[in-house]
């Protein structure tokens, strides 16, 4: 995952050397997303039947669900934290407010990596997981992904947290609405 | 249940439908609408597609929800056919949209938040779509489905409602800066056509899913006869 990071970052450099600030935010995130959506879904995809009906002895569906949330934020906020520090070795230091970035990062990042595991525990139980994947998981990510991108430009551009401040807001009820769907759902997604 | 038990309903739309038709083309316009001249009778089409959507969607959002704590199968079918209308309505407010954005704006496609937001959350109900056609157990597609759905009705709403307020500017009328369709309907009465076009659509698509569920309802009592024959 790191290195597929590294060279996604190195791509992005060799082919546009000379990086603007309008750029850096949307390439920052679709390297961000293509990461993770490797990552978290390989987690369930690879899981067969025998692995969930070990799981359904040991824990309750929202024990698993909460555990599984819980994972794959970390997962996408090390993956985010870390491709940041490649692009800032790379491309140099685009961002100029670093502090609110990584903020409106996390909260973006908490929520793209809820969907992420909502919806991949959806396709999971269809015939063809790795198809239907994608499909079912791109566009729910993506009126996050906008109100997260439009943000972390605010901050790449050094506008100040306050600036922003109204679509971390909007970020933060949305990621308790997935939530909260998530765990009232996830048991009709459990049964088999 | 599938079944409306009444018959108003039907008579009450092709009524409104065809109030709206006849005299959505004779209504004498307001003058000052500039470049819209003509074509604001668009409104009578395209703005109640995406009225009706909303209220279809929600009703299928609603009967997912019925199905998933009482297990009964009508009601996601019942869901199944809102749902599949929603789109219907979705893609046919597309197309009007795209003939009155070529006539107006000068192309069918143009970098809009409404227009934007609408396309990634059609590909949404694509995606409800493909789950039905991968699983082949009924009752786990049911449930996987209905899932699905409940799950992405906020989404879309979000996309379609919150994300165009967020956004500065937009050329679609009454979102961002740009001027309300108010403005001009005080001088006329287009609201007098625009509000019974509304219902009109909304239930002639309403119609057309109770058809489909009616459809799909038959289909399976035949199917479960023919098992237990």
């Amino acid at each position: 995952m790191f290195i597929h990071i590294f060279i996604a970052v190195l791509i992005t450099y060799l082919s546009l050397p000379g990086l603007d600030k309008a750029l850096y935010s949307s390439l920052f995130w679709l390297i961000v997303i293509f990461t993770t959506i490797q990552g978290i879904s390989k987690s369930f995809i690879n899981l067969n039947k025998g692995h969930f009906l070990y799981w359904h002895q040991l824990l309750s569906p929202i024990q698993f669900l909460v555990a599984k949330l819980l994972t794959n934020a970390l997962l996408m906020l090390v993956f985010t934290v870390f491709s940041m520090l490649i692009f800032t070795i790379i491309h140099g230091v685009m961002v100029d407010d670093t502090l609110s970035f990584l903020l409106i990062a996390i909260v973006t990042g908490g929520g793209i990596s809820s969907v992420f595991t909502i919806s991949s525990s959806i396709a999971a139980k269809t015939n063809h997981p790795g198809m239907l994947l994608p499909v079912l998981t791109f566009p729910l990510v993506v009126p996050l992904l906008l109100i997260g991108v439009k943000a972390s430009k605010k901050a790449t551009d050094g506008l100040g947290f306050m600036t922003s401040l109204p679509e971390v807001i909007i970020l933060l009820i949305m990621n308790v609405l997935i939530v909260v769907l998530g765990v009232l759902l996830v048991k009709f997604i459990w049964k088999e | 249940m599938a079944k409306i038990p009444y018959k108003w309903y039907k008579i009450l739309a092709v009524l409104l439908l065809g109030y709206t038709l006849i005299y959505g083309l004779l209504i004498p316009l307001p003058t000052d609408v500039g470049m819209l001249d003509e074509t604001i009778r668009n409104l009578f089409y395209h703005v109640p597609m995406w009225f009706g959507m909303m209220i279809i969607l929600m009703a299928a959002w609603i009967y997912s929800i019925l199905y998933l704590q009482n297990q009964n199968p009508k009601h996601e079918i019942i869901a199944r056919a809102l749902t599949f209308t929603g789109i219907l309505m979705g893609l046919c407010g597309l197309f009007t949209g795209m003939f009155w954005g070529y006539n107006t704006w000068g192309s069918p496609w143009t970098n809009d938040p409404k227009l934007n937001g609408v396309a990634v959350g059609m590909t949404m109900y694509a995606g409800y779509w493909l789950i039905q056609k991968s699983v082949d157990d009924g009752e786990k597609k049911a449930r996987l489905a209905s899932v699905y759905n409940i799950f992405i009705f906020p989404l879309f709403i979000a996309l379609i409602f919150v994300m165009p307020k967020l956004a500065k500017f937009s050329i679609h009328p009454g979102s961002g800066e740009s001027v309300n369709f108010k403005t001009y309907n005080k001088t006329n009465n287009m609201e007098m056509v625009f509000y019974p076009a509304i219902i009109g659509w909304t239930l002639f698509f309403v119609w057309i899913a109770e058809i489909r569920a009616r459809y799909e309802i038959l289909k399976q009592r035949k199917e479960n006869e023919e098992l237990f024959a």
